[in-house]
C-alpha cells in the first residue's frame, strides 16, 4: 500500500509559499508605490518629460540668419540672479520687493505656458568656463529647489561672441580675449514631477 | 477494519490549488511583456540625437561667426583671413570638449575651408553642394527685396522667382556675370516668395536682404561652402558627421 502523506506536504508546502511569496509582492507593490516611486511606469513618465524639455530647449534656440536665437538672448540679458516660482511670476530668490525684482523673458514665458500649466517643477542652470578657460561655474538661474530622484536633464550649448551685447551683471566671462569667442554655456532644464 | 484513508479529493483540490497559481504567474509575465514591448521609452527618449544636433548647429554657427569676423577686416590678404578664422575656430574646439566632458561625452570638431581658399563657388541648391535641392524657397512673405547675385559658373539656365499670388514672375540667367547683378523688388499688398529654379546647374554667391511682410528685417547670403565635421563619443557608441555649412549665413 502507499503512503502519499510526504508528497502531499511537499505539495502544500509549495503551494503555501507560492501564495506568500504573492501575498508579500502584491504588499509590497500596493503599499511603496507614490507618483516618485521608480518603476516601469515611470520611465515612461520620464520620457515625456525628457521629450518635453528637448522640445522647449529646441524650440527657443531656432535662429534665423543675423538673429540670435530667443534662448541665446535671454542667456545674455540674464542679470546673473536667482529666480523661484511664487505661484504667479518667477521673482528674485529673497529679495522680491519690486516688481523689477521678476525675471520675464523668451524662456519664463514658454516654461509658463507648458511646465507651469502642467504642474511640472523645473529649475534652469547654466554651467559655463570660468575665465581661466579650465574650470566650470554653474549658477541657478530658476530655482525651485532640489530635484527628486527620477528628475530628467536636458541640455542646450549656446556659443556667446565678443560681438554679442551681454549684461553687465551676467556672471559669464570672455574665456579667449584673443578672438571673438566669449565663451560656451551648457544650459540645463531639470524637470521632476511633484 | 481499519478506517479507508482517501487521499485523491485533497490531491485533486492541491492540483487544482497550483494550476491556478500557475496561471496567475504566466497571465502576469504576458502582461509584463506585452506591457515593455509596448512602450516606446527607449526609442524616443535618445538624448544622443539632440546632442548631435545641437553640436552640429554650433560648430556651424562658430564657423559662420569666424568666416564673418575673418573677412570683415578691409585690406587683409586671404591667406591672413584664413589664418585669424583658424585661431577662432581652434580656440573654439579647445574648449568645447571641456563643457560636453561635464555629461561623460568626446567631442572634436575640424574645418575643411578648401573651398574659400581656392575659391571654389558655391552652388545655387538650397545646402550649396552639386547634390543639393535645385529647385527650394530661399524666403518666404517677402516685402521688398534687393537681391545682389555673382554667377562664376553656368551650364543651362538659372532662375531666380518672385512668386505671389498676383504676379508671379521669374529672371532668367543664362551667362556668367563680370560684375554683381542687382534686382531691387517691391510689394504693397501682395507678399511674395524668392525662390531659385536649376540652382544645381550654376554656382557663385548671392546676397538677399530686405524686410518681410511684418517688417522684420531679413538677410540670406552664401560666399562659400565650408565643411564642418563633428565627432561625438559616449560610452556606448561613436559618431562622425561632416555637414556643409554655408558662409557668411
Amino acid at each position: 500500500m502507499f503512503d502519499d502523506k510526504a508528497q502531499m506536504h511537499t505539495l502544500e508546502g509549495v503551494a503555501a509559499a507560492t501564495i506568500m511569496l504573492l501575498v508579500i509582492v502584491y504588499a509590497i507593490d500596493a503599499t511603496s508605490m507614490t507618483p516618485l516611486t521608480s518603476s516601469t511606469a515611470n520611465v515612461h513618465v520620464e520620457t515625456e518629460l525628457q521629450v518635453l524639455g528637448q522640445d522647449i530647449l529646441g524650440a527657443l534656440d531656432y535662429a534665423e540668419p543675423g538673429y540670435n536665437s530667443k534662448l541665446k538672448n535671454d542667456v545674455l540679458t540674464w542679470n546673473g540672479k536667482e529666480y523661484v516660482w511664487n505661484g504667479t511670476k518667477y521673482m528674485e530668490n529673497g529679495n522680491a520687493s519690486y516688481l523689477q525684482n521678476n525675471l520675464t523673458n523668451n524662456l519664463t514665458n514658454i516654461l509658463g505656458a507648458t511646465l507651469i500649466t502642467q504642474g511640472i517643477a523645473h529649475n534652469v542652470e547654466l554651467t559655463f568656463l570660468a575665465n581661466n578657460g579650465t574650470t566650470y561655474v554653474t549658477r541657478r538661474m530658476i530655482y525651485n529647489g532640489d530635484p527628486s530622484e527620477n528628475a530628467v536633464i536636458v541640455f542646450r550649448k549656446i556659443v556667446l561672441q565678443n560681438s554679442d551685447t551681454i549684461n553687465s551683471g551676467n556672471p559669464i566671462k570672455d574665456i579667449d580675449p584673443s578672438t571673438n569667442l566669449y565663451n560656451i554655456v551648457d544650459v540645463k532644464l531639470i524637470l521632476w514631477r511633484m | 477494519m481499519g478506517i479507508i484513508k482517501n487521499e485523491d479529493a485533497q490531491f485533486m483540490l492541491l492540483a487544482g490549488f497550483i494550476i491556478a497559481i500557475g496561471l496567475v504567474i504566466t497571465t502576469v509575465m504576458l502582461n509584463n511583456i506585452i506591457f515593455e514591448s509596448n512602450m516606446a521609452g527607449e526609442a524616443g527618449g535618445d538624448p544622443i540625437k539632440y546632442d548631435i544636433m545641437n553640436l552640429m548647429r554650433i560648430s556651424g554657427d562658430e564657423m559662420k561667426s569666424a568666416y564673418r569676423n575673418a573677412t570683415n577686416v578691409s585690406g587683409v590678404s586671404k591667406g591672413k583671413m584664413i589664418a585669424n578664422f583658424t585661431n577662432q575656430t581652434q580656440n573654439f574646439s579647445a574648449n568645447l570638449p571641456k563643457i560636453y566632458a561635464l555629461h561623460g561625452e568626446g567631442v572634436s570638431v575640424s574645418w575643411d575651408v578648401s573651398n574659400w581658399k581656392y575659391n571654389v563657388s558655391a552652388n545655387f541648391t538650397d545646402d550649396g553642394t552639386a547634390t543639393g535641392e535645385t529647385n527650394w524657397t530661399v524666403i518666404e512673405n517677402v516685402k521688398d527685396s534687393k537681391i545682389t547675385i555673382n554667377i562664376t559658373n553656368i551650364s543651362g539656365i538659372f532662375q531666380i522667382g518672385l512668386i505671389n499670388i498676383s504676379k508671379p514672375s521669374w529672371i532668367n540667367l543664362t551667362t556668367t556675370t563680370n560684375t554683381p547683378l542687382t534686382f531691387i523688388n517691391s510689394t504693397t499688398i501682395d507678399p511674395y516668395s524668392i525662390v531659385f529654379r536649376f540652382g544645381n546647374t550654376t554656382s557663385g554667391n548671392y546676397t538677399i536682404t530686405g524686410n518681410t511682410s511684418n517688417s522684420r528685417v531679413f538677410l540670406r547670403s552664401r560666399e562659400y561652402i565650408l565643411y564642418s565635421t563633428v565627432t561625438l563619443s559616449t560610452s556606448i557608441m561613436r559618431t562622425n558627421i561632416t555637414i556643409p555649412v554655408s558662409v557668411p549665413w
